[in-house]
């Protein structure tokens, strides 16, 4: 029995809930791209791209680089990836510890 | 740019024992030291287990391979036999510092055990490097 109360995970599917957003991680997962690049297939303005970009990027989703007077986008996937990580191998090793708890409880009765 | 990573894991188990013999489970050298092992073929070893609010323990972990696994931390909230909150930092890597509540109650015939694992600190991208995260994680399958 897990329960998931993850921050960044609701951070994450809260800005994956969008469906430019989800576009733009989709376009992304192929390629880095630059702001401008990335704005021309939705028919937005910078401002409008930039936000999106923004709430994707305090997700973690990705990260934004300087290149001279451009910015250009790459995806991060690694705070999700560590959180599950995290998860999975701390939930083995409580799961057998209880087991084991509750072996010895039975035991000493 | 910052980002944090609040990680939290809860496991919940219903325990055929009373309330106060699961809290004694986890308070006692003794005790722990006969189930407190991710795994049967582990010897646990009870350095340390000050059974007070601000007492320090210690807990060593040693693997059939004679590795050994060290748990420490401090014990900062303790209220016999309902709750018990502790610190939790491997020796082998300060970066999986983090924070373990048990929380139990009595039940009709049953303990139930809330524990609840949080509070990975890792605040910032830097930190966020796969081989710090992937190191710490790695080691403990090897303790499993």
């Amino acid at each position: 029995m897990v329960k998931y109360t993850e921050v960044q995970l609701n951070d994450a599917f809260a800005a994956l809930a969008d469906p430019t957003r989800r576009a733009i991680i989709a376009r992304l997962a192929k390629a880095d791209a630059l702001v401008t690049e990335l704005a021309e297939p939705f028919a937005m303005s910078l401002p409008a791209i930039t936000k999106h970009l923004n709430v994707l990027e305090q997700a973690g989703l990705i990260s934004r680089i300087k290149e001279g007077r451009k910015r250009r986008c790459y995806l991060n996937p690694q705070p999700l990836k560590q959180a599950m990580h995290w998860l999975t191998d701390y939930e083995k090793f409580w799961s057998q510890s209880l087991q084991r708890l509750e072996r010895y409880l039975n035991q000493t009765k | 740019m910052q980002t944090s990573v609040d990680t939290t894991l809860t496991l919940v188990r219903k325990l055929n024992a009373p309330i106060e013999k699961v809290f004694d489970a986890w308070f006692t050298a003794e005790a722990l030291s006969q189930w407190f092992a991710p795994q049967d073929s582990y010897t646990t070893i009870v350095h340390t287990l000050e059974a007070r609010h601000g007492g320090h323990y210690r807990i060593e972990m040693i693997s059939p391979e004679k590795e050994s696994y060290i748990v420490s931390g401090k014990y900062l909230e303790v209220d016999k036999p309902h709750k018990l909150v502790f610190s939790w930092s491997w020796d082998h890597d300060k970066t999986c510092d983090s924070l373990v509540s048990v929380v139990l109650t009595s039940k009709d015939g049953y303990t139930e055990l809330v524990l609840t694992h949080s509070g990975l600190p890792t605040e910032t991208a830097a930190q966020l490097h796969e081989e710090g995260w992937t190191g710490c994680l790695s080691r403990l399958p090897q303790a499993l």
